[in-house]
């Protein structure tokens, strides 16, 4: 179970704080593909990287806990902190497929972690490394090739190899199928599901595209302005979105064959900077009343597991 | 009345081969593509990456010339013709770009940005002409927007800024190439019918260049799905959508992500090649699941099934 109570990220700019995860509590149980959803702006990212404590150093934590299996991983000191860091939480980060060493091999580029914290000898960490990349559907001709003999699809299993070369229990992945083909977003969406399915690889899945989480996620979380809109089982988010955002995003979803006009959302993403008191969503909300201005995030149950951020669900 | 014919369209580049290497190699990045657009329509192309979407989209404005084939804007050949010509035609055709934030001058304020290409032209403007059009875009109210700089702008409102520039001197056509693709889903959307809209009030034909089949099938009337440099499918969007023919628009369609928990199953392999090495015969077999003896020899035509519904494919010979 990951706990994460009033976490508070900020981020220091010129024109004063970001608050970038604002007082947020989630709970995500074991196992499951949790979905992060979200605009860029909203914090989701951050919320990745404050898990793993490899926040910029612009970044604060301004306060909050982060329990882990009972361990408040915000609190232990960084030693500590590394053994949790890659081995046991491991993350896949947004454009990591470009970033791999163009003169290293993918074996090799694969192994490395385990040379240099494991304390394992090459011929040992090959190995586990070749048995990686068959795992995540990569075969032996490909072992030796470098990233520029690789598709994009391919590269992306390279980087989800290198994360869960030490069998981690948590994987956080960042937009993985972004400037992926349809075709390949698919696959790798499957290559996700599978690692979760067979390993109970807990995932937490962060993504601007609800369709394509909600295609393999358990639970979705909705973010918009550093707040959690919404946060439910799938199909409570799909089926009886309550929040505006939610719907509103539902909305602005093409369907191939309908003739059914899509909506979108009026106005802009809100600035994370000097946000205002009250629903980040107030100005672009079309139920927006006074007591929104005075909202405090207090959440409203739905039904079990479905808690909405809103004004206009009961007390 | 067409605005635009395409016919036969070829773009091969040369690769600098190394001193080993004698023989001349080439991306092939159009094979021969034809296409035309109606007055008035908007039309799309869909392809993935490396399909030559925006290599087409480039010649159909002139800006890139085609090693073979012919464009013609209102029955005019753009590549046979002289310097003067060209800049008429200049005025009469626009183009907006993927990157909303690379695309415009960091360093120009919105209404020089937006007045630029009537400056460039030559024609005539005025802070109300800008104005007008900033706001049909939706940057209202114009004067909010007219003194800041781009930084100072979302993705959603630069990319408004980029089609009321293209829209500032009337044109009759523009290419969109990937408008929304970097924009926030819930920006998407409003973007996507303000482009419909501003077809209409400015009676301007577009060509919409996507990766995404629903995007297409959204603001387009009629779509070409392009594939290493050819149509495999062409036709009436509903036609497409509905009936698509072509085992990769059929792939395209399977793999679209729709909401609610599913698992898909697509009829398709592998991943796109690479175009310096196009596969003999019909390009699309080694991934396609119908492959036959033939596709593996000879390359199918595109060729009409239906009504103005063509594919090019061996499953559909006579």
């Amino acid at each position: 179970m990951i706990d994460i109570n009033d976490l508070f990220v900020r981020y220091k700019t010129e024109n004063g704080y970001a608050n970038a995860v604002d007082h947020i509590n989630l709970r995500i149980e074991k196992g499951i593909i949790f979905g992060l959803v979200g605009e860029s702006g909203s914090g989701k990212t951050t919320l990745g990287l404050t898990l793993l404590r490899i926040l910029p150093p612009s970044a604060e934590i301004a306060s909050g806990s982060v329990n882990i299996d009972g361990t408040n991983i915000l609190r232990i000191n960084e030693n500590e902190m590394r053994k949790w860091r890659g081995k046991r939480i491991s993350m896949v980060f947004q454009g990591a497929m470009n970033s791999l060493n163009p003169v290293i091999n993918i074996e090799r580029q694969v192994a490395e972690p385990l040379i240099i914290h494991e304390n394992i000898d090459w011929e040992q960490a090959l190995k586990i490394a070749r048995e990686k990349l068959a795992l995540v559907g990569l075969g032996e001709n490909t072992w030796k090739r470098y990233p520029h003999e690789l598709s994009g699809g391919m590269k992306q299993r390279v980087v989800i190899a290198m994360a869960i070369i030490t069998d981690p229990e948590i994987l956080i992945a960042d937009e993985p199928t972004t400037a992926l083909d349809v075709v390949t977003q698919d696959r790798i969406m499957k290559l996700i599901k599978s690692l979760q399915r067979e390993y109970n690889l807990t995932t937490i899945l962060i993504s601007h595209d609800l369709p394509i989480v909600s295609e393999v996620a358990d639970k979705i979380a909705i973010m918009y302005g550093g707040k959690l809109s919404e946060v439910g089982e799938n199909e409570q988010i799909l089926r009886n979105a309550k929040h505006p955002y939610t719907s509103g995003l539902l909305s602005s979803i093409p369907e191939p064959g309908s003739s059914k006009e899509i909506k979108g959302i009026p106005g802009e993403p809100i600035s994370l900077v000097n946000p205002p008191k009250g629903c980040r969503f107030y100005n672009r909300c079309q139920f927006a009343s006074e007591k929104c201005k005075n909202y405090d995030y207090s959440p409203k149950i739905v039904e079990v597991g479905h808690e909405v951020y809103c004004t206009l669900y009961g007390e | 009345m067409n605005i635009v014919e395409a016919e036969g369209v070829k773009k091969y580049f040369p690769v600098k081969g190394s001193i080993l290497r004698r023989e001349k190699r080439f991306i092939k990045a159009l094979d021969g593509v034809s296409l035309s657009i109606e007055k008035g329509e908007i039309y799309s192309i869909v392809g993935e990456t490396g399909s030559g979407k925006t290599t087409l989209g480039r010649i159909l404005i002139g800006l890139i010339t085609p090693t073979e084939g012919s464009v013609k804007i209102d029955n005019i050949d753009i590549f046979s013709i002289g310097k003067s010509e060209m800049r008429e035609i200049r005025k009469r055709v626009q183009i907006i770009f993927q990157d909303p934030y690379g695309s415009l001058n960091p360093r120009m304020r919105i209404r020089d940005i937006v007045s630029e290409p009537l400056k460039l032209n030559r024609m005539e403007y005025s802070t109300e002409k800008i104005a007008r059009v900033m706001e049909d875009v939706g940057l209202k109210p114009a004067s909010d927007f007219m003194d800041r700089y781009p930084h100072q702008l979302s993705g959603g409102q630069r990319q408004r800024v980029a089609i009321a520039r293209a829209l500032a001197i009337s044109p009759e056509f523009i290419v969109a190439d990937e408008p929304v693709s970097m924009l926030d889903v819930s920006i998407r959307a409003n973007f996507l019918n303000m482009m419909r809209e501003m077809n209409k009030k400015y009676n301007v034909s577009m060509l919409m260049i996507t990766h995404d089949i629903s995007v297409a099938s959204y603001i387009g009337r009629r779509i070409s799905v392009l594939y290493l440099g050819k149509v495999v499918e062409q036709g009436e969007n509903d036609d497409i959508i509905k009936n698509p023919l072509h085992p990769y628009t059929r792939a395209l369609m399977e793999a679209i992500a729709t909401l609610g928990k599913k698992e898909k199953e697509l009829h398709i392999k592998g991943e796109i090649p690479n175009p310096m090495d196009i596969p003999k015969g019909c390009r699309f077999h080694p991934r396609c699941p119908y492959a036959m003896d033939i596709c593996r020899e000879v390359e199918p035509d595109l060729v009409e099934i239906s009504n103005k519904h063509s594919v090019a494919c061996h499953l559909y010979r006579g």
